[in-house]
């Protein structure tokens, strides 16, 4: 009784996280404007940080989930990537590919 | 609740063409209207993505300053690596690209339950939705002696503006062979990072070309933002110029002289050739006005809107709202812009708030061939937010140089990005 007392009480003060397969599903354009912070407006990026309006959408979706398995060497991507589930990529490489050859507003 | 919403108006005249003139003299709601408070990453990017979203709806920026100029790269500023005008941004792309109205006053009052705000010129601006993105005051007196007039002869450059200059003028001015002091506040306050960047940078500037100097950072904690990664670097490429003093080996200021030209701790008392206090902050006080901050110094909201838990119909962004596990950062700010200007779209379309897609990455710069980053994924989970597992993390403590200098031509990238995202 006692143990489960203390149980229950560090369960309610741990930080919380949360698994990214239990966590409702952000749309394309919202996880595309996040990105643009980064890849800049409408992902079309100035300097080293690559643009990601020109992707196909199976570049993109290959790109990501690369990142999230660390089987593509990258920097924060390795660590983004693990924060989106594989709905979530396809719905920001279906907003990208829908942007390609747009003008960023 | 509304009747109709523009939408569903727009389409039932879309479909009544004879009649559009005369049902839209009846019918047609007034326009909404949105004030956002701030014109920094948090409220001129608000701005921006809610004009993108909708361009029906009326937004006025209200920002006192003409040009802004960013925190991020300012310590760049300090250690000579850039001009301020490589730092300063217009709202010129606001105004002319998105239609958003911008107005350069202050607010000298909010009346929540009427929806109105008055500005320091008289004028009264009313709105349906208040976004407020003010950023922090400082806590004068919190340090016995620093007050504003004391930051004119030791400054904060936690603004950055003519502080970022002053202190870059003292840095120059400065003998080789001088003390530098930084002091670095305890939590919360806006990028936690960043004093440690400011440190390194100005090392970098010590050791480049008055390399008998000496840089000490008496630390108000324990623990910092990437604190093994900034320590390792520092072994590394300042060894014996920089060093860091915490809390426990009594780091904490207490007390500045001016006059004497002294910082001190409990214990020790320094005389240093240039000193940066950054003292302890709050909400700016636009934020905590009319109890927005339950009279605890920042201001909690609900993590889907960022909308105020005390006062429906304002939403607090930025350093000013409680949104840990998200840091006082430009980008969480920028995030958190995007997230609540969704949110007000669909809360004036009468619609479903989307799910917010909350994130963060912060670069720090510790030379400038050198960098290092944090980032996360966040979720919201009964209006708190949450870490998503994994995605949470800092650069690789052992890495190769090519990619500290990869993520330091990132940072450059990264700041180009934003401020395009924000001022473009």
């Amino acid at each position: 009784m006692h143990l489960l007392f203390v149980i229950v009480l560090i369960a309610g003060l741990l930080p919380s996280t949360i698994a990214v397969a239990d966590a409702a599903m952000a749309s394309g354009p919202a996880l595309a404007n996040a990105c643009a912070a980064c890849h800049g407006p409408d992902g079309r990026s100035q300097g080293a940080i690559p643009s990601i309006d020109n992707l196909s959408a199976d570049d993109f979706i290959t790109a990501l989930q690369a990142f999230r398995a660390d089987t593509r060497t990258g920097t924060v991507m390795n660590r983004i990537g693990k924060g989106v589930d594989d709905a979530e990529i396809a719905a920001m490489a279906a907003y990208f590919a829908g942007r390609r050859g747009v003008e960023p507003r | 609740m509304q009747v109709l919403t523009r939408r569903q108006l727009f389409g039932f005249i879309g479909g009544l063409p004879i009649a559009a003139g005369v049902v839209r003299q009846a019918w047609t709601q007034p326009q909404a209207r949105v004030v956002v408070v701030g014109g920094g990453f948090g409220g001129a990017t608000c701005a921006k993505y809610i004009r993108r979203a909708d361009a029906a709806i009326e937004v006025t920026l209200v920002e006192p300053r003409r040009q802004f100029i960013t925190c991020p790269y300012s310590n760049a500023v300090i250690a000579g690596l850039r001009d301020m005008a490589s730092v300063t941004y217009a709202y010129d792309g606001l105004r002319q690209r998105h239609g958003v109205h911008v107005i350069h006053a202050s607010v000298t009052s909010i009346d929540p339950m009427a929806h109105r705000i008055t500005l320091d010129d008289g004028s009264v601006l009313a709105h349906d939705r208040l976004v407020l993105s003010p950023g922090i005051d400082l806590r004068w007196g919190e340090i016995e002696g620093y007050d504003s007039a004391a930051s004119d002869v030791f400054p904060h450059a936690w603004n950055a503006g003519p502080q970022t200059v002053l202190l870059r003028q003292q840095l120059e001015a400065m003998p080789d062979g001088g003390l530098v002091i930084i002091t670095a506040p305890a939590e919360p306050y806006r990028c936690p990072p960043g004093p440690y960047e400011r440190a390194s940078l100005i090392a970098h500037y010590l050791k480049t070309h008055k390399p008998r100097s000496k840089l000490l950072i008496l630390d108000a904690k324990n623990a910092f933002s990437k604190q093994d990664l900034f320590r390792s670097a520092w072994e590394r490429l300042y060894p014996g110029l920089l060093e860091w003093i915490p809390q426990s080996q009594s780091g904490r200021v207490v007390r500045v002289d001016t006059h004497a030209r002294t910082v001190s701790t409990d214990f020790d008392d320094y005389k240093p050739a240039v000193a940066n206090i950054i003292p302890p902050q709050q909400a700016a006080a636009v934020a905590r006005a009319v109890g927005l901050d339950e009279g605890k110094g920042w201001c909690p909201v609900r993590a889907s809107t960022f909308e105020s838990t005390v006062h429906p119909g304002i939403h607090i962004i930025g350093d000013a709202a409680i949104a840990n596990p998200m840091p006082k950062s430009a980008f969480s700010a920028n995030n958190q812009a995007k997230t609540c200007a969704a949110a007000i779209v669909a809360m004036l379309r009468g619609e479903a708030v989307p799910t917010p897609a909350l994130m963060n990455t912060c670069y720090s710069l510790v030379a400038p061939d050198y960098g290092i980053s944090i980032a996360a994924v966040y979720r919201v989970v009964d209006e708190k937010i949450v870490t998503v597992d994994g995605s949470s993390g800092v650069s690789p403590l052992h890495a190769t140089s090519e990619t500290r200098a990869l993520e330091a031509t990132y940072a450059t990238s990264w700041y180009a990005n934003i401020t395009a995202d924000t001022f473009g």
